[in-house]
């Protein structure tokens, strides 16, 4: 004879009631972390919500902004800074000239040699609105690179209203430049939406009204040899960031690269006449010594 | 004597009263309501491809994003500035990596899945997302001044997932995981 487990309906209705309380429980705790996802979401939605007003509060785009430069970020910068002052020799050397044209040209006036503090001095006078200053600023730059270091360069786009608009170039407005061999003066006349920036000095002016005719970029070479206009076209630059053209200056292959470093090694020629080929290093290699000191190259 | 099981069949509840969370206990696998998978897979499937898309542009000259470049959108100027790089790596290859993990995270074994880490890998996965976006359109309107409109497919698609990500944590949430 069997007889019923006293225990079994009992144990079963506690079971149900349990699954009933845990059902209860779990649905308010989908509850309230739906509302803390509701939340949430509306919270990243104000975010972008407040930097899109935020965009509309402070201006427009750029092109109608007065900043003098761009605001890009430090380290970006810092890099573009590192691969342009670090180009490898092999690459100066497998380029040459880059099938750029000779550009130099002696001093008119026949003044006396430039010096500070005993060194050589190259004075350069541009503007940051100008596409001719923004090409020529980075084989100046190059070329600079390899007698002494820079600190303080910064990163800004030619005129947007000027041919070859917005060409993304360094500013020497904050530039330093430290030499063992070379003194560098820039002098950046105007920003990129021709508002006044640096005053030359009057000696400085008087030479570009009279060797330079007024022209920028203008570039005096130790008061011997000046550099006019750019070594190359903008138009070699358009559509390329400052990380492209950068990324790009290992590349031998790269147009920009070639008219970039082809003029950077020509400048180089130019600066070994002031400093007696020193380093010997940078002097000493064979397509510099092929453009070393003469006027025509 | 036999009880019945009281717990879901495993494969997917068709019938017509079948309510996704009515009859599971609340310690069992968690359900998951229908419209999670699809959502999930088609937002990172769609980041996926535009990021491949943008990942192709960036490492082929050949291919230009097909992207007008009127001043306050310029895609070439976006992806090839600065900030288009993270510690050396482009963050299209960045979204490419973030969207297959979303897509792998959003499969419907990993929803199904009762551990609690896969969940919370799979929300602060989508929270870091959101994070890097609301850098990038920083980036964008502040210090590149440019908008790229791929760039911006890829970062609604990116608050898409974590919205969505969001609202189904909540929905599978189980007693058994932490609050």
């Amino acid at each position: 004879m069997s007889t019923p487990h006293p225990a079994a309906p009992g144990r079963g209705s506690a079971v149900a009631r349990r699954r009933v309380a845990q059902q209860q429980a779990t649905a308010v705790k989908r509850r309230h972390q739906r509302n803390t996802a509701y939340t949430a979401i509306a919270l990243v939605i104000a975010l972008f919500a407040a930097l899109v007003i935020a965009k509309a509060a402070t201006g427009h785009h750029s092109t109608t902004a007065s900043a003098s430069s761009t605001t890009t970020s430090p380290a970006a910068t810092a890099g573009i800074v590192r691969q342009a002052t670090t180009v490898p020799a092999s690459v100066y050397a497998a380029i040459g000239t880059g099938g750029t044209a000779a550009q130099a040209e002696p001093v008119p006036s026949g003044q006396q040699a430039m010096t500070e503090n005993g060194k050589p001095e190259v004075l350069y006078l541009g503007a940051e609105y100008c596409p001719y200053c923004a090409a020529q600023r980075w084989p100046l730059v190059l070329a600079l690179s390899r007698f002494g270091t820079f600190t303080g360069l910064g990163l800004t786009e030619s005129s947007s209203t000027d041919v070859y608009p917005n060409t993304n170039t360094f500013t020497f407005l904050d530039a330093k430049y430290t030499s063992s061999y070379l003194a560098f003066t820039p002098v950046e006349l105007y920003d990129r939406n021709d508002n006044p920036l640096q005053t030359p000095t009057d000696a400085e002016q008087q030479l570009l009204q009279t060797d330079g005719q007024g022209g920028i970029p203008f570039i005096d070479l130790g008061g011997a040899v000046m550099l006019r206009s750019s070594g190359y076209s903008p138009q070699v630059l358009s559509g390329m960031t400052w990380t492209r053209i950068a990324a790009a200056l290992t590349d031998t292959t790269s147009p920009a690269t070639r008219a970039i470093v082809g003029t950077a090694n020509r400048i180089t020629g130019q600066l070994c006449g002031l400093t007696h080929d020193q380093p010997a290093a940078v002097c000493q290699a064979p397509e510099i010594r092929a453009l070393e000191g003469t006027p025509a190259s | 004597m036999t009880t019945a099981d009281p717990r879901p069949a495993r494969g997917p509840r068709t019938g017509p009263g079948a309510r996704a969370s009515s009859t599971a206990p609340a310690d069992a696998r968690p359900d998951t309501p229908r419209w999670i998978v699809p959502a999930t897979l088609g937002a990172a499937a769609a980041g996926l491809a535009v990021s491949v898309y943008l990942t192709i542009a960036h490492y082929t000259q050949s291919v230009t994003l097909a992207c007008p470049a009127t001043g306050a959108i310029d895609c070439q100027k976006v992806t090839t500035s600065p900030e288009s790089m993270l510690l050396g790596i482009p963050v299209a290859v960045l979204g490419l990596v973030f969207f297959a993990a979303m897509g792998v995270l959003g499969l419907p074994a990993a929803w199904h899945a009762r551990a609690p880490w896969l969940r919370t890998a799979r929300l602060l996965l989508a929270v870091a997302g959101v994070c890097f976006v609301a850098r990038l359109v920083y980036a964008e309107l502040f210090e590149i001044d440019a908008i790229c409109l791929w760039c911006t497919v890829v970062h609604v698609l990116t608050i898409a997932l974590f919205a969505i990500t969001a609202l189904a944590t909540a929905a599978t949430a189980t007693l058994a995981e932490p609050a």
